[in-house]
């Protein structure tokens, strides 16, 4: 078709709009890609790792030793793969090494770099702590008082996230590490500690546990699930899969509905052409393919590019994100068929909005085509103000705005996906740290708390002693529970009202436990001693407000029952001060400050992600409000032009033209917020499952500055670029213009 | 006087595509006459007028409108000669179509120094019922009164018309030039009327045939006529 040679000519005098329109598409599809290519990869990384390393389903430790011949019938017996795992912990100068003794079945390491250890004075150890401390194959390392020759580096499928204590909340690659000797070696340095692995074959876990619980008294078991080394992992694919989620919910599909928004426009700006060549006897499907394929040049080039980048840096960026972890091997790919999909779908989006608006338009007469007046019978909003006094410029940007509601929609919509993702970035760092400043408190006025490793009667060690355990459900899923007095000054425990409660009342759930187990007050809850898997039937008394524990309160007496210990007895102490127990006393000591420093490190973790989403924010800004105000500029070429005439200066014609729409700049802005406060909701109530915290959506005041100083500085670094798009049109299109 | 063009000249293209637009025109207009331009297409009339109307620039000879001499002029002086002295009429009246005729005149009127009464010069157009229509609501005369009215509000110096009349029935070209006419007579403004139309010229007090971008006759026309006896 001859026609078509209007393809590169009209294209060239058309360039930004294809250019930003493609740029739109490719920043939304590519932010897309990231995520979800990362969260993919950490996914099919971990399944596979975890499958060929024969991850544990669970790690326990008893109070009497298992022997091998024992270990062997409980396997036949229960049909599991049960294993023991000794390790020794060696501090040297300042740096703890795990020493583990080899498995043969259970958490297998795996050597990424270099060689296993052949000879008694070889070691290989974790790689984070290699890469961190820059430690190359060949060098030496002192545990103890040997030293020993760097052979090789491993990740085990247990310590992807690498915690020294499970109590910790932050990895540990400066000054831990773990280690494997020979056989030989380890029996010469004498590992005494041992926990157990095991792998379910069947679905009997709670008969193995009880039995176990029954002959060699457990003392700690810790499930996969609740297993953070491993857990982390499995949430950092989580949070970047359902990012990605987010955003293709609302990125393509807005960005989509912009750019065939435009399409729309440009084909009717075309109106007297398409009404020329429709009286010269072009048909309407020959129509119909000569602007499809126009609009076909943003969704094929935009979705081509997007696969193209996301081949490039999904990579380097999942690389980035994973970077507080063992260096996993991920392969950040785009699958063929999101690629294809990638490129088909704006692709074929586009084309259906050109076919339509040829099609809407020749339903029209020829002769209201060929004078441009196709919408005539339209409603108009024209009729606005006629008899006000105010001055014209107010009614000219008043019916700029509410008579094109289309063109309006698309500057609107640039302007609020901008701030949208800008502020999502901002308001998930945001969260975090207000949850550190603030909700964190919810847990109690507590600053210590001491976990013992006895039971004691009364208060030897001073502080306020409370009973406290860990239940699971019958789905596994564990919480605490916690026996206490309503006087207990650290626990002033309020509902969701915001009114006291009584212990004595019966049993109170926190308010993130009823939203992760979706009970309400008045329900009955089965609660499985840990340990024993005893099994207890609850009524829940009330939501307590605390979004902080997954943890059940009730009075000392309940919870001692429970325990089956005497109500007298105490496991945990309370204080806001430190006290003096003995270390060979205590489990673990809990520090508020401690819970702050977790949701620190993980606003740490999602700094990459965040600054990636507000660049992203600023450039799908620019390039949506650089469409829309480059068809504001295009579609008012001759009102400019007449202006010019008129002997208007650029900067008043901008002021007329351009700046008609500042007033959509705090709209599209303050529109977002609601969405974002949405959508980071959205976001912790699924990192809850994950974290068993259930952060608020906050926002700081400074990021809303923040935010409105980036989508401000978009904007007007948009109309900044189109202002020579405006000084370039020519007023002698006014003299030789015809319109009616 | 009050135009002079000396030696104007305006070429487009080069080497063997080199266009004379304006080949070293000569002209002279007395303040306050109307004058009628006429030519074949292509003669140059359009360039002209956009040279008059501060559109453009010459590439050699020099343009004395009143005290100002464009030649020298760049393009933000242009723009304050166009604001302050020039009145435009075009042919298709380009109107901005989302304002009433009464803001279309006040789209001029806002940056003038001293405009005329928006009131007045509609009811001199004999457009003041129809201040609060839009232009599409309007017919081609009356749109084509609402730009005159448009372009003598700043009460220019100059007006210039390129085929005022050109999209109107006779009827309604008839009422136009009546209005140009009493513009004239009311504000003493030097009227230039660019047209194909020869029976408009008997309304001028100056006739000039330009053609090929030349000059071929400048005079006085001994036998004006009012508006309202020609015969289009």
């Amino acid at each position: 078709m001859k026609l078509n040679k209007r393809y590169s000519r009209s294209i060239k005098s058309n360039l930004s709009f294809y250019v930003s329109s493609t740029i739109l598409t490719i920043m939304t599809l590519f932010l897309f890609f990231m995520m979800n290519i990362a969260g993919s990869a950490i996914w099919e990384f971990g399944d596979d790792f975890f499958e060929t390393q024969n991850l544990e389903h669970a790690n326990f430790s008893t109070y009497l030793p298992i022997s091998e011949t024992e270990i062997e019938e409980l396997e036949e017996d229960y049909s599991v793969n049960l294993e023991a795992q000794y390790y020794s912990n060696i501090e040297t100068d300042g740096v703890t090494a795990r020493v583990f003794k080899k498995t043969n079945e259970i958490n297998l390491y795996s050597v990424t770099e270099g060689e296993d250890v052949a000879l008694n004075d070889e070691i290989i150890i974790s790689e984070g702590y290699a890469v961190f401390n820059k430690i190359s194959l060949g060098d030496q390392i002192t545990i103890g008082d040997k030293a020993y020759t760097i052979t090789g580096f491993f990740q085990r499928p247990d310590y992807l996230y690498m915690l020294q204590n499970e109590g910790d909340s932050y990895k540990n690659v400066t000054t831990f590490y773990l280690a494997y000797v020979t056989d030989e070696e380890y029996e010469h340095i004498g590992g005494d500690n041992c926990m157990y692995l095991v792998r379910y074959e069947e679905d009997n876990q709670a008969d193995f546990r009880k039995a176990i619980n029954e002959n060699y008294y457990m003392r700690t078991y810790i499930s996969e699930q609740e297993n953070m080394r491993i857990d982390m992992v499995k949430m950092q694919a989580e949070m970047f899969t359902a990012i990605s989620y987010i955003i293709l919910a609302v990125m393509p599909l807005s960005v989509v509905v912009l750019v065939i928004i435009v399409i729309n426009r440009k084909v009717k700006s075309e109106q007297r052409l398409i009404g020329t060549l429709t009286a010269l006897g072009y048909k309407k499907g020959k129509l119909m393919h000569h602007y499809a394929g126009f609009a076909m040049i943003p969704g094929l080039f935009g979705g081509i590019f997007a696969v193209i980048f996301a081949m490039i840096f999904a990579q380097p960026f999942g690389e980035v994100c994973l970077a507080d972890y063992e260096p996993m091997r991920i392969e950040c790919q785009v699958a063929p068929v999101a690629a294809v999909i990638a490129i088909v779908v704006p692709t074929v989006m586009y084309v259906l909005a050109a076919i339509y608006s040829v099609n809407k338009l020749l339903k029209k007469d020829t002769v209201l085509l060929l004078n441009g007046n196709s919408e005539q019978g339209e409603r108009n909003y024209k009729n606005m103000l006629v008899k006000n006094k105010i001055s014209f410029r107010i009614k000219y940007a008043m019916r700029s705005l509410i008579g094109n509601p289309s063109r309006t929609f698309v500057v609107l919509l640039g302007i609020f996906l901008g701030s949208y993702i800008a502020l999502l970035g901002y308001s998930f760092l945001d969260t975090m740290d207000n949850t550190k400043q603030n909700m964190v408190d919810k847990m109690g006025s507590f600053e210590y708390q001491y976990v013992l490793n006895e039971l004691v009667e009364g208060d030897p060690y001073g502080g306020e002693p409370v009973i406290m355990s860990t239940m699971e459900n019958r789905e596994g899923e564990q919480f605490s529970i916690i026996g206490t007095t309503d006087s207990n000054p650290y626990l002033q425990l309020k509902d969701v009202e915001g009114n006291n409660v009584s212990l004595d009342d019966g049993y109170y759930i926190t308010s993130i436990m009823a939203m992760l187990q979706d009970v309400q007050t008045g329900d009955k809850m089965i609660l499985c001693n840990q340990l024993t898997l005893e099994e207890f039937e609850i009524t829940v008394a009330g939501i307590i407000d605390n979004d902080m524990q997954n943890a059940l309160f009730s009075n000392r007496e309940n919870v001692a029952n429970i325990m089956s210990i005497d109500e007298d007895i105490s496991n945990v102490v309370m204080s806001d001060v430190e006290l003096d127990i003995p270390d060979s006393k205590i489990i673990q000591t809990i520090k508020k400050a401690d819970a702050k420093e977790q949701f620190q490190n993980m606003s740490n973790q999602m700094n990459v992600m965040v600054y990636f989403l507000i660049g992203i924010g600023a450039i799908i800004c620019v390039a949506s409000i650089y469409v829309a105000v480059n068809m504001l500029v295009s579609e008012n070429r001759s009102n400019i032009s007449m202006l010019k005439v008129l002997g208007y200066k650029d900067n008043q014609i901008n002021q007329i033209v351009l700046n008609v729409n500042h007033i959509l700049l705090p709209i599209g802005f303050l529109l977002s917020i609601p969405l974002v406060f949405a959508s980071t909701n959205w976001f912790m109530v699924f990192l809850a499952d994950f974290i068993g915290v259930l952060p608020k959506a906050y926002v700081a005041p400074m990021s809303f500055i923040y935010t409105a100083v980036l989508v401000c500085c978009s904007y007007f670094g948009s109309l900044f670029l189109l202002r020579r798009k405006v000084s370039k049109v020519d007023m002698v299109e006014s003299l030789k213009g015809n319109r009616e | 006087m009050f135009i002079t063009l000396k030696n104007a000249t305006k070429k487009y293209g080069e080497g063997e595509s080199l266009v004379y637009a304006l080949d070293h025109a000569n002209l002279e207009i007395e303040k306050g006459e109307i004058c009628v331009i006429l030519g074949p297409s292509g003669s140059g009339k359009s360039t002209l007028l956009n040279m008059l109307g501060g559109l453009d620039h010459l590439d050699e000879g020099e343009i004395i409108i009143g005290e100002r001499n464009l030649s020298g002029y760049k393009n933000n002086k242009l723009t304050e000669y166009r604001k302050e002295d020039v009145g435009f009429v075009f042919q298709f009246y380009n109107l901005i179509p989302d304002l009433t005729v009464a803001e279309n005149i006040e789209v001029v009127s806002d940056i003038s120094k001293n405009p005329l009464n928006v009131d007045e010069v509609l009811e001199a157009m004999g457009m003041e019922k129809y201040r609060y229509r839009f232009p599409k609501e309007l017919s081609g005369g009356q749109q084509q009164r609402v730009a005159i009215a448009r372009a003598i509000i700043k009460n220019p110096k100059l007006l210039l018309c390129d085929e005022l009349t050109g999209a109107l029935d006779t009827k309604s070209s008839k009422t136009v030039l009546e209005f140009i006419e009493k513009i004239n007579k009311l504000y003493n403004t030097t009227t230039v009327i660019i047209t194909h139309n020869e029976a408009i010229a008997q309304m001028a007090d100056r006739i000039i045939y330009i053609k090929d971008g030349k000059v071929q006759e400048n005079r006085i026309n001994t036998e004006k006529i009012s508006a309202s006896e020609l015969e289009l």
